[in-house]
């Protein structure tokens, strides 16, 4: 019996000795990964997938721990360990990869190994590529975020809501596109938005509390939250303003609602989004598919959450049909 | 031998039929009381299945702390529950004090409904309760379906032996004795021994062999010479023509009872038209494509002979029909049904042609006749056969499987059809007789106000509006089957019966009238109640009025102005009224679509019932006013 215990412990040190080491020759793959804020759950969706799927798979992980500085660095690494495939985080880290479309520069740029890009926004508005259908280079990658008429859609099955208050920066580009699109579909639908944007002046903790006082004497009955770096960030601040409020909350992004108690939305999660590059990674390298013939894409399934706690806490009860469907996150019980 | 009243065709079909029938009724019956056992467990436990299943999406709710009196859209959830299980009438929700909390809208009567009453529980403790209403009469409701089910297979499978027994018979035994007899009736009149070929060594092919030994010895001692002659067993008559017919035209009816549906599913936008528009066009296409290849199907079966064309004509349509069934979007699918179009017509004008052929001028009504109950009896089975086998097999198939069994009715054709010699051509359709034909008021009154609107009716009711209505009403495959083919079953009972009391009672108007008024009346039925029930009697009155007033018009439209069919020829009179009365067919799907985009489904049926009645309005008051004028001449 001690022996085999001690068997199992040796086994089990050794896994973790393994991961610490620089990549051996024996790896059938070795996948580079270049990360913005360390591994997040699309870094494990990714590497489980991968590692149910191919034999003998190892990843060079390098996080630049949110200093854009560090990127260049990590990326002339890549060059010189020549992985077979490149993992990249994010649209800074993915641009300081493999450079915007007009401006790839050979030297400090990956052209000869493939890069498959997640959690990217807008790849086109970024200048990644030219258009989804094929980046036309040695690039493919996963967009997390949920087309806007299917997000409008699960609103409308979680209740009825006629009055919408819009959140965002008024500087980030995509927040931006993101509210025209809302407010293209809105109206058919029947709902009318209100605009509160964050000026660049009002970027701190003091503005945003500004406008959340606004936000809440225009009493709306719920409030839309984009895809916005600010405001991921200062989602504790919009919550706990909201809840004080009594007013639903809808997220375009995961984290808020896992973490921050923003109440639900529609969301393509981290891990399936990791788990989607992965299958892209597994075209290229185990079916020798050129990425530039692999079309840029979100999930076409996604996850409903509800941060249960915040529902009862502002008294919001989520229909059973959604519940039923609905991943239910931070419940009491 | 005076004693014998039936012939010998009638006596096998009705042994056959009554064996059919007796058997299959004790098969069902049989097989019913197992039903009706074996039913009522199941659904106990399929009830309580569905109240435990309820039992935990409630629970699941309460358990993330909702309270039970706060839960949202618990009425949406259980009318769906009650939707997804028609047994169900009734569902509802209360609280552990007895108060009623949620509730679906009662499907029916409640009162005499017994319930399944699950508590349900949280942490150990009872705090409410679930009331699943069964409707008392479902078990007998289902029975009934299942009833009407095996009588469709049943009637299905009495048509479709009888085609196959008339051609075996005919095959086997009536040609084969006919060729006997004529050679003994000619040694009879004239002294001609002529020797007979053998082709089976069955009884009869013994019975041959003997009459050639006895004809030989009689030739020997005349001193004359043996003729050989064939029987005319593979040359047949219009008896041979049937089965294969009956198959092409089952074959493309197998889909009659779900193509709108099919077309919905591969539905995109093509240039700003309405969905309903769209998924009308493939019928209208097939519909124009099928009436303008006609003539030149007709020249080219002439000129080719009949076994030939039949066999392209089906080997074409076995194409379409299989490609329609891989069809991945509106475009090709057009495409598709277009080739279809093209061998139907073919195979549709060649049989009318061969039946020409093998008939004689007094017997040739006899043979149209037989043309179109074979026409119906085949798309009655398969309509029935495609609805049944569609809920089970999928759409895809039943396309592949129909073109299988066009294949088969051309192996058929090639196989038992004797080759033939191309036909004279047949005096052509000329420009002048359309000029002459088209400017006759009583020919266009007739055309316009009674057999246009009759196709409308057919193409745009039946075909088209039937089948996406029956799935609105949540039909299974299998009832539209059953539904749609009411429409052929009733023309083919009834039609022998009507063209006796047309002949006998020799009033045209009042028929074409009355038959009229009775499409009319059925398209309008589904304004007042929309019911699967309605539906079917609609199509009872709508197969009731076309066989009262269809066959009725061609019959008027001849005898109405005899100066014009002596100038032009019946014929001719006869070709223009079917060419022009085929716009109808082509207008039908794509008025009902426009209308039903207008108005709506109920509206729409009101509309067109109305437009319906008022040709026939017109109709019956311009032969009244022809009636008066001939009093007045007279």
């Amino acid at each position: 019996m001690k022996k085999i215990v001690f068997f199992v412990l040796i086994s089990v040190l050794a896994c973790f000795a393994h991961a610490g080491q620089p990549p051996s020759a024996a790896a059938a793959y070795r996948i580079g990964m270049v990360l913005y804020r360390g591994v997040t759950d699309a870094e494990t969706g990714f590497m489980n997938y991968l590692k149910s799927r191919l034999p003998r798979v190892e990843f060079i992980i390098r996080d630049c721990a949110e200093d854009a500085g560090k990127l260049p660095g990590i990326v002339a690494e890549m060059k010189r360990l020549k992985p077979d495939l490149v993992y990249t985080f994010g649209t800074s880290a993915t641009i300081a990869t493999v450079g915007t479309v007009h401006a790839v520069d050979p030297a400090l740029h990956l052209i000869d190994i493939p890069v498959v890009f997640n959690i990217v926004a807008d790849p086109v508005g970024a200048g990644i590529a030219t258009q989804l259908a094929s980046s036309g280079r040695n690039l493919t990658g996963v967009m997390h975020l949920v087309p806007m008429e299917s997000q409008l859609r699960a609103l409308q099955s979680a209740g009825t809501f006629r009055k919408m208050a819009v959140l965002y920066s008024r500087n980030e580009k995509n927040s931006v596109l993101t509210v025209q699109a809302l407010k293209n579909l809105a109206a058919p639908a029947g709902i009318d938005i209100d605009e509160f944007p964050i000026e660049a002046g009002d970027a701190n903790d003091e503005g945003l509390a500004g406008i959340m006082r606004k936000i809440l004497l225009s009493k709306p009955e719920i409030v839309y939250i984009p895809s916005d770096s600010f405001l991921i960030k200062k989602s504790p601040i919009v919550s706990s303003a909201l809840r004080s409020g009594k007013i639903p909350s809808f997220s375009a992004t995961e984290g808020p609602i896992q973490q921050n108690g923003i109440l639900m939305g529609l969301v393509s999660t981290y891990y399936n989004a990791g788990a989607f590059a992965g299958y892209r990674a597994e075209q290229i390298l185990a079916n020798k598919i050129r990425p530039e013939n692999i079309p840029m894409s979100t999930l076409n399934q996604f996850s409903f959450l509800i941060n249960m706690k915040s529902a009862l806490e502002i008294g919001y009860y989520p229909p059973l049909n959604v519940l039923r469907f609905a991943r239910v996150v931070d419940a009491a019980r | 031998m005076k004693r014998l009243r039936f012939s010998l065709n009638a006596k096998i079909l009705l042994l056959a039929f009554a064996c059919m029938i007796c058997g299959s009724m004790l098969l069902s019956w049989l097989s019913l009381a197992q039903y009706r056992e074996n039913l009522r467990p199941a659904l106990e436990q399929k009830t309580a299945t569905i109240g435990s299943s309820i039992n935990t999406v409630l629970t699941g709710a309460l358990g993330y702390g909702i309270p039970l009196q706060k839960l949202q859209g618990v009425n949406e959830y259980l009318d769906e529950m009650q939707k997804t299980n028609p047994e169900i009438v009734f569902l509802s929700v209360s609280d552990d004090q007895g108060r009623l909390l949620y509730r679906s809208q009662a499907n029916g009567d409640i009162a005499g409904a017994p319930a399944i009453s699950p508590a349900i529980d949280m942490d150990g403790q009872r705090i409410g309760q679930i009331d699943i209403h069964i409707d008392p009469n479902y078990v007998e409701k289902k029975i009934a379906e299942l009833t009407l089910d095996i009588g469709a297979v049943v009637v299905v499978s009495v048509t479709i032996a009888f085609e196959l027994l008339l051609f075996v018979v005919a095959f086997n035994i009536s040609s084969r004795l006919e060729a006997i007899r004529t050679a003994l009736a000619r040694f009879n009149a004239a002294g001609e021994c002529k020797r007979l070929s053998v082709e089976f060594a069955d009884e009869l092919g013994r019975f041959v062999h003997g009459l050639n030994g006895i004809m030989e010895k009689l030739s020997a001692a005349a001193a004359g010479r043996m003729a050989h002659e064939e029987t005319a067993t593979k040359s047949g008559g219009v008896d041979y023509i049937r089965w294969p017919f009956f198959l092409l035209i089952a074959s493309d009816s197998m889909t009659l009872s779900f193509f709108p549906l099919y077309v919905d599913q591969l539905y995109t936008p093509i240039w700003g038209m309405s969905r309903e528009f769209i998924v009308s066009l493939p019928i209208s296409l097939f519909m124009l494509v099928w009436a303008l290849s006609l003539p030149f199907g007709g020249a080219w079966s002439d000129a080719v002979g009949r076994r030939r064309a039949f066999v392209v004509g089906a080997v074409v349509t076995a194409v379409g029909l299989v490609l329609a069934g891989f069809a991945s979007s509106i475009l090709d699918l057009l495409l598709w049904r277009s080739i279809t179009a093209i061998g139907y017509s073919l195979v549709f004008i060649t049989v009318q042609g061969y039946i020409t052929d093998h008939t004689l001028p007094q017997n040739r009504s006899r043979g149209m006749a037989t043309f179109v109950t074979t026409f119906f009896a085949g798309s009655m089975a398969g309509a029935a056969i495609g609805g049944i086998l569609a809920d089970r097999v999928g759409m895809n198939v039943i396309f592949v499987g129909s073109g299988l069994l066009s294949l088969a009715a051309a192996l058929f054709v090639a196989r038992f059809i004797a080759r033939d010699k191309p036909a004279a051509a047949k005096p052509k359709l000329k420009l002048s007789d359309f000029k002459i034909v088209c400017v006759d008021r009583d020919f266009l009154m007739v055309t316009f106000f009674s057999a246009i609107p009759s196709k409308i009716a057919l193409t745009g009711f039946l075909y088209y509006s039937a089948p996406i209505l029956l799935n609105i009403l949540g039909s299974t495959q299998s009832t539209a089957g059953r539904v749609m083919m009411l429409y052929g079953l009733v023309i083919i009972i009834l039609s022998p019966m009507v063209a006796y009391l047309s002949d006998k009672l020799r009033s045209r108007s009042s028929f074409i009238l009355l038959g009229s008024l009775m499409a009319a009346i059925a398209v309008s039925l589904i304004y007042f109640e929309t019911s699967v029930t309605t539906l079917m009697i609609s199509i009872f009155l709508l197969g009731l009025g076309h066989a009262i007033g269809v066959p009725t018009q061609l019959t008027l439209i001849t005898e109405i102005n005899p100066e014009l069919s002596a100038r032009v020829g019946v014929g001719t009179v006869v070709g223009i009224f079917r060419l022009m009365e085929r716009a109808g067919n082509l207008i039908g799907p794509m008025l009902a679509a426009l209308l039903i985009g207008l108005l709506g489904y109920s509206s729409s049926f009101l509309f067109l019932s109305i437009l319906l009645g008022l040709c026939t309005v017109v109709l019956a008051i311009y032969l009244a006013l022809k009636k008066r004028a001939a009093f007045g001449q007279s």
